[in-house]
């Protein structure tokens, strides 16, 4: 598991999609309760395409193409705000329009001039290779910068976001609290752009806010889970399209939409009084799944764990224990049979009745005695000439070349 | 001079709905709005709010009265019905006038959001999610949320629907009291005989400003109207 991050780390362009798509799910995360509520979940789509064709415009005239985009899809945001307050044009009608017209010019600059390539479809799905070194420093430093505006202007955004009438008449400034909440979201989006793509980045907006939704019921306690849910389902869709060379963006928004459905799921159940049920028998399978664990005597507390075992024996028959100790021999002078064990030396000073550990009995070859093994095996119950005994049936029996404490004293 | 309306008309969606507005409000005062469904109450309380520009006329309103934070109880609520929030959170935004610069609510107004939470019975519910209490509740918490937010200036459009006879008669109280320690109260309201008992003025709308003067005139009025 541990080398398996090092590994997918040890590549620089993952390690920047990584900084800069958690900080934009971040971002994206906390800006969408407050667009979701207000119903400007939409705005997210449309700031999107402004912001492909800015990218494409820029990409053709050489340009830094962050440099261009942000100012672009700001004045959009702004734009955009205006429109949908204008009574004449309404916002969702807006938004359609300037995001399909941004669109057509991104797409029509691109096919006259480079021509349709793999480039336009980066643009429009995402690619994680998108990251440049001085990207990465904008971007974080954007994101960052969002981040504390967003803390610092929390208060006022619920504010604004859950009554913007009585927001007005208390003496908030809501248009502009609207306009910064756009222009915060105009800069997420086009941060996250080239990585999640034009066309999926507003699921990045839209989808933790309405899991969040479904699950919590305090403004606060949305936002955070929001935000949690976010970066989760960013990380994991990043694994998740490293591991089988999925795109980035696409992974993300798959593993959003199966936690919104799985919450929705949860909030389904609980309406209808199943939540409980279902989570005792989710406990109960997890404990009978818990029974078929293997149980490791470790050295620090082997007499004491050995002792336990003995103790409660019912408890342990069936199960599978694992341990490592002395392989040993002894033959009762009186009938002849041989016992096989894997032991260590308990705190008693020569007895040899003091030493914990367990007989053993298998099907293949016994090793030499005094070799250091570890043995698995299932413990069982058998009437040994009347008397009661516990033995261990191995599954597996391996000789160690490196020897552990051979003489235990708890 | 606290507030006047000098011929004003308020529109809504294009459309003039209350006009030759001529009345001037003084600090202290306790004006009941009253007319029918339709008549402009509400349109005439977002405009002395200022969420609305007269069409013609003019409203004025004195400085300081500008400058501070107005309570505001709207008639509907226009936080949607699947918003998440709790009582607490809601009635806290109250204070968001005060906050200034600052980014997170003080000591003080969370003092006042809790005494406001008392004053109306609403301890009990301030972990409640908004979205889930009766009509009743919310406009209960609503009220404590325009108590919270006002300094000289409590606007109410009908407080009262929804609410029990106990805790309408709750609120009616409340509010005297707080009138009696200076706030100035205008109040849109369907219960004639309440408004009688309680306030100091009665404007009289019914798309025109019919009547506006002392309780005590507005009953003579009344009656010679009806007689």
């Amino acid at each position: 598991m541990f080398d398996f991050f090092t590994e997918m780390l040890s590549y620089v362009f993952i390690v920047r999609a990584l900084i800069v798509g958690l900080l934009v799910s971040l971002c994206a995360a906390l800006l969408g309760v407050s667009l979701v509520l207000k119903r400007y979940s939409m705005i997210g789509d449309g700031l999107s395409h402004v912001a492909f064709g800015a990218l494409a415009v820029a990409s053709v005239c050489h340009v830094a193409p962050l440099a261009v985009a942000v100012p672009v899809v700001l004045l959009a945001a702004v734009l955009l705000l205006r429109l949908s307050e204008n009574s004449k044009i309404k916002g969702d009608a807006a938004i359609a329009l300037i995001s399909t017209g941004a669109l057509a010019i991104g797409v029509t600059v691109i096919s006259v001039t480079t021509g349709m390539n793999t480039d336009v479809c980066n643009y429009l799905f995402g690619s994680i290779l998108a990251m440049s070194k001085s990207d990465v420093y904008l971007s974080v430093g954007l994101a960052l910068a969002v981040l504390i505006l967003f803390i610092c202007f929390y208060q006022k955004i619920f504010a604004v976001t859950f009554d913007e009438n009585f927001a007005r008449a208390a003496g908030v400034k809501t248009n502009l609290y609207n306009i910064f909440i756009a222009c915060l979201t105009a800069v997420t989006i086009v941060l996250g752009l080239r990585m999640m793509g034009a066309l999926l980045i507003s699921s990045l907006v839209v989808f933790p806010a309405l899991t969040a939704m479904r699950v919590c019921k305090k403004f606060l306690m949305v936002t955070l889970a929001a935000a949690l849910i976010s970066v989760f389902c960013f990380l994991f869709g990043l694994v998740l399209s490293y591991i089988y060379a999925m795109p980035t963006g696409a992974s993300v928004v798959i593993i959003n939409i199966a936690l919104f459905l799985f919450c929705g799921l949860l909030a389904g159940l609980q309406a209808k009084g199943w939540l409980r049920t279902i989570l005792v028998l989710v406990i109960l399978g997890g404990l009978l799944a818990a029974e078929e664990k293997v149980i490791e005597i470790k050295e620090n507390f082997f007499v004491t764990q050995t002792n336990e075992i003995y103790a409660n024996a019912p408890d342990y028959l069936g199960r599978t224990l694992k341990y490592e100790g002395i392989f040993s021999l002894y033959e009762d002078p009186d009938s002849g049979k041989k016992y096989y064990a894997v032991i260590r030396y308990g705190p008693g000073c020569c007895g040899t009745d003091l030493n914990a550990g367990f007989e053993v009995v298998w099907d293949k070859e016994y090793p030499q005695a005094n070799d250091w093994v570890e043995a698995v095996g299932k413990l069982e119950e058998y009437d040994d000439n009347g008397i009661r005994a516990l033995q261990l049936r191995l599954a597996s029996l391996k000789i160690l070349p490196v020897r552990g404490k051979e003489q235990v004293m708890r | 001079m606290f507030l006047s309306c000098q011929n004003a008309a308020l529109a809504y969606d294009g459309n003039i709905v209350v006009s030759e507005l001529n009345f001037s409000a003084e600090a202290g005062d306790y004006i009941c709005v009253v007319g029918e469904n339709g008549s402009g109450k509400s349109t005439l309380l977002q405009g002395l709010l200022g969420l609305k520009t007269p069409c013609a006329g003019k409203i004025i309103c004195s400085a300081d009265w500008r400058e501070s934070s107005s309570g505001y109880l709207p008639q509907q609520t226009a936080a949607q019905k699947d918003f998440p929030a709790s009582v607490s959170e809601v009635v806290l935004s109250g204070r968001i006038g005060r906050l200034g610069w600052r980014p997170f609510y003080s000591a003080a107004d969370r003092k006042a959001a809790q005494t406001n939470l008392r004053l109306l019975g609403l301890e009990r519910l301030r972990g409640r999610c908004f979205r889930e209490l009766s009509g009743g509740q919310q406009r209960r918490t609503l009220l404590a949320r325009a108590l919270c937010a006002a300094q000289k200036l409590l606007i109410l459009d009908e407080p009262l629907a929804g609410l029990d006879p106990s805790a309408a008669q709750n609120v009616y109280t409340l509010l005297k009291k707080l009138n009696k320690a200076g706030l100035t109260i205008i109040m849109a309201s369907h219960d004639l005989p309440g408004a009688l008992r309680q306030a100091s003025h009665i404007l009289h709308l019914q798309n025109k400003q019919k009547f506006f003067g002392p309780v005590e005139s507005y009953k003579k009025w009344r009656e010679k109207k009806h007689v």
